[in-house]
């Protein structure tokens, strides 16, 4: 069976063929990524491929994700490229969605429900199912969420403490993101520990150069994490702000009249290590300035993204009593060292402690462990890959996967 | 030794008068512009101010005439608190100049915050309009690190002040390093009445569909909390009945779990704990203190508690002297802490913090 899997983000579209055959691990025979979608600029929109005696980079007019889909269908039609399935991601099933589904007809009408849950990704992914369908009608699909790897969470973790009529109207309680991150490193931590079906307890970190969270999996289950009801709580990230007071948006809007849209903007896109840097969104150009005079906010901005993060994890291993290791993953987690160093020096209390050569030669291709070797706690790099959850959910759902998700 | 304590209580404030031989007795509520009191002249007099704003950094201050300026500057912080915080002073300096008196500040502890804990992660111009944490129960955490330090070495302290508000502050080597209160205290730890932690844009989802800001603060602060999850109109100390019903067990365990996650956090912050101190207050120290092994025994690990069996934890201490972790738990008063520290201040020079 060979499924073609669609993982949207904002700006970009990834794509992989993946094949599965009887015991073995899926393997990608064809992938490709979509880059610059949706964006005007002097940079041109392009899509490069990937597979067998190709590799190819084509500039193209990529106005918004369907007709980089559309590009994507034609060119594998074009090369005989088959596949027998779809799957995506979808960011945010709300309450809708606590697994995985097939896009039968009310399943599709369930997704159109859950666009607004995440007004910036949910859309998109609609957009390339559309395009899926008009391309390919005959073919099973499938949506995988981010959200549904939290659906584990339980009750005095997910609730807010806010009157009961304002949860019920609005929906409101802790979902989490980042789902399909954590089922992968998640999967590949307990596989590399050798605690696979044991007793298990992990401190997850998905550190992006977009967003990033935290997640406390005890047994391979969620039981809590930093996003919240929206991708904005939690740590301090490239542009969103994380956690602040409730009443501060209150005292915005009452004191200084900014009205709820100018917040959420403000929240979104101009704070986190941007707004405390003042001068960039990436945490690489921060701590390259950090001893820089003249950029006196870079030093704040690294100390600050580092100790929130920290704080979560110390609040993560106390609820889970400890932690079997601290994973850290995406593109910060696993490129980053002096982040994971950062960290881990306030993290000894519990049995963490780095080796710091490991940590500085740290692979970015596979797992790297590089906790002290007479430390209690292990400390992994592991990168990750979506796709490869999306696949596995799809070889579950219809029936015919030899590898499947846990 | 008699001490008086004047507190804020709008529109008014409430006066206590402590005895060392009669105990406490309150006084009355006053009107702080006219201060009158009968009887014997006060040893010591403390004046409460519940927020002295970003650059307020004395939690126990000689007050004069000079602080009185520092005072009217905080009044915006907390209007209705503040003011009569401000008068009931200026009444106290005119009314009794000869008598010691002290301006005791709930915030002052948390204005040497360092950068990355004081500071929401939020542009420039705002963090210079003064968006930053503030905290809460300053006096309280700072009369508990006092019995952290007399209990023994005490380099890194974690401070639960458990209550209707509940807020839990690192320490190391004396000086706050994070706290849970934010801005206001609604942030944090879920209280008896405010949401505590919530996702921040649940805020502007409410005032997109709607509803004013008055409306969205009482929500939040007000008709939100433990309350809430409870369903009914519900008393702290009604949240450690063994008979509770199943909504307040629930909020119990919300409580609990955020208690738990505080306590990592700090510790985090701190780079780890010799002493854990919990104070509590109200009626019912004993099903408190319950409450609290409860919270301990996920933490037993990963501290190295060494915790004394149920039943012998008869004194303060609820671990061993040699556990790793000392864990204190005291039950007092909030007006007899605050006492204790006048005293302390009165007998032994001020405390700054």
């Amino acid at each position: 069976m060979r499924t073609l899997v669609f993982n949207c983000g904002s700006s970009s579209l990834n794509f992989k063929v993946f094949e599965a055959r009887a015991g073995q691990r899926q393997e990608v025979v064809f992938r490709g990524k979509a880059h610059r979608v949706g964006v005007k600029g002097s940079e041109p929109s392009f899509i490069e491929f990937h597979g067998p005696g190709r590799d190819e980079e084509e500039v193209a007019s990529l106005p918004a994700h369907r007709e980089a889909a559309a590009r994507v269908f034609s060119r594998l039609r074009e090369w005989e490229i088959s596949f027998d399935a779809i799957g995506h991601r979808f960011v945010h099933g709300g309450g809708r969605f606590a697994r995985s589904a097939i896009l039968d007809t009310k399943a599709r009408e369930e997704l159109e429900r859950c666009l607004g849950l995440a007004p910036i990704h949910n859309p998109i992914s609609m957009s390339v199912i559309e395009e899926a369908t008009a391309s390919c009608p005959h073919l099973p699909q499938y949506a995988t969420f981010d959200t549904a790897f939290h659906s584990t969470l339980p009750p005095e973790t997910y609730t807010y403490a806010l009157p009961r009529e304002l949860r019920e109207r609005f929906g409101f309680r802790k979902f989490g993101f980042h789902g399909l991150s954590y089922a992968y490193v998640t999967r590949a931590a307990l596989e590399y520990l050798e605690l696979e079906g044991k007793p298990s307890r992990l401190a997850a970190c998905h550190l992006g150069t977009g967003g990033s969270s935290v997640a406390a999996i005890r047994d391979g289950r969620s039981v809590d994490t930093s996003m919240g009801f929206s991708p904005l709580a939690g740590l301090v990230m490239s542009t969103r702000s994380g956690d602040l007071d409730p009443m501060l948006l209150l005292y915005l809007m009452a004191s200084h009249g900014l009205r709820p849209e100018e917040l959420e903007n403000l929240l979104n896109k101009k704070s986190g290590l941007i707004g405390l840097s003042s001068f960039s969104s990436d945490l690489r150009d921060i701590i390259r300035r950090i001893h820089d005079e003249d950029e006196q906010q870079a030093g704040l901005a690294f100390s600050m993204y580092c100790h929130r993060l920290r704080k979560f994890v110390g609040a993560y291993i106390a609820l889970l009593g400890g932690v079997d290791a601290v994973v850290f993953t995406d593109d910060i987690g696993v490129t980053n060292a002096a982040v994971r160093s950062r960290v881990c020096e306030g993290l000894g209390w519990a049995g963490i402690a780095l080796d710091e050569d490991a940590n500085n030669a740290a692979p970015h291709d596979s797992i790297g462990d590089i906790g002290a070797a007479d430390a209690a706690v292990r400390v992994l790099t592991i990168p990750t890959d979506e796709e490869r959850v999306i696949a596995w959910e799809g070889a579950r759902l219809l029936g015919k996967g030899e590898e499947t998700s846990p | 030794m008699k001490l008086m304590i004047l507190e804020p209580d709008p529109p008014a404030a409430r006066a206590w008068i402590s005895d060392t031989k009669e105990g406490w007795t309150f006084r009355a509520r006053c009107e702080p512009s006219n201060l009158v009191l009968s009887g014997e002249k006060p040893d010591a007099i403390a004046v409460v101010q519940l927020n002295g704003g970003r650059n307020h950094n004395e939690s126990i201050a000689k007050l004069d005439r000079a602080l009185l300026a520092k005072l009217d500057e905080a009044v915006p912080e907390m209007p209705e608190h503040n003011g009569i915080s401000a008068r009931l002073a200026r009444s106290v300096l005119e009314r009794f100049s000869d008598v010691p008196a002290f301006l005791l500040c709930d915030t002052a502890l948390f204005a040497s915050l360092p950068p990355e804990s004081a500071n929401y992660a939020v542009p420039l111009p705002y963090r210079l309009r003064g968006l930053s944490r503030r905290g809460r129960h300053g006096l309280d955490h700072l009369w508990a690190l006092a019995r952290a330090r007399e209990a023994g070495p005490a380099k890194r302290v974690v401070t639960v002040v458990l209550g209707p508000v509940t807020t839990v502050t690192g320490f190391v080597e004396s000086q706050p390093v994070d706290t849970t209160a934010g801005f206001t205290p609604i942030e944090g730890i879920v209280s008896l009445h405010g949401c505590g932690d919530i996702d921040p844009t649940i805020a502007l989802h409410l005032r997109a569909a709607g509803m004013p800001v008055e409306s969205i603060n009482r929500q939040l602060a007000e008709r939100a909390g433990l309350r809430a999850l409870a369903g009914e109109a519900i008393a702290f100390e009604d949240l450690f009945d063994p008979e509770a019903s199943d909504s307040i067990s629930f909020a119990r365990r919300v409580l609990e779990t955020q208690i738990v996650k505080a306590i990592g956090a700090m510790t985090a912050s701190a780079g780890g704990a010799d002493t854990l101190v919990v104070a509590a207050g109200g009626p019912t120290p004993g099903s408190q203190r319950l409450f609290i092994r409860t919270i301990l025994e996920p933490l037993a690990d990963i501290l190295s508690l060494d915790l004394l069996p149920d039943g012998e934890d008869e004194s303060d201490l609820l671990t061993t002297r040699e556990s790793a972790t000392r864990v204190l738990f005291i039950s007092r008063a909030r007006r007899d802490r605050l006492a204790q520290l006048t005293t302390e201040a009165l007998q032994g020079g001020l405390c700054h913090v």
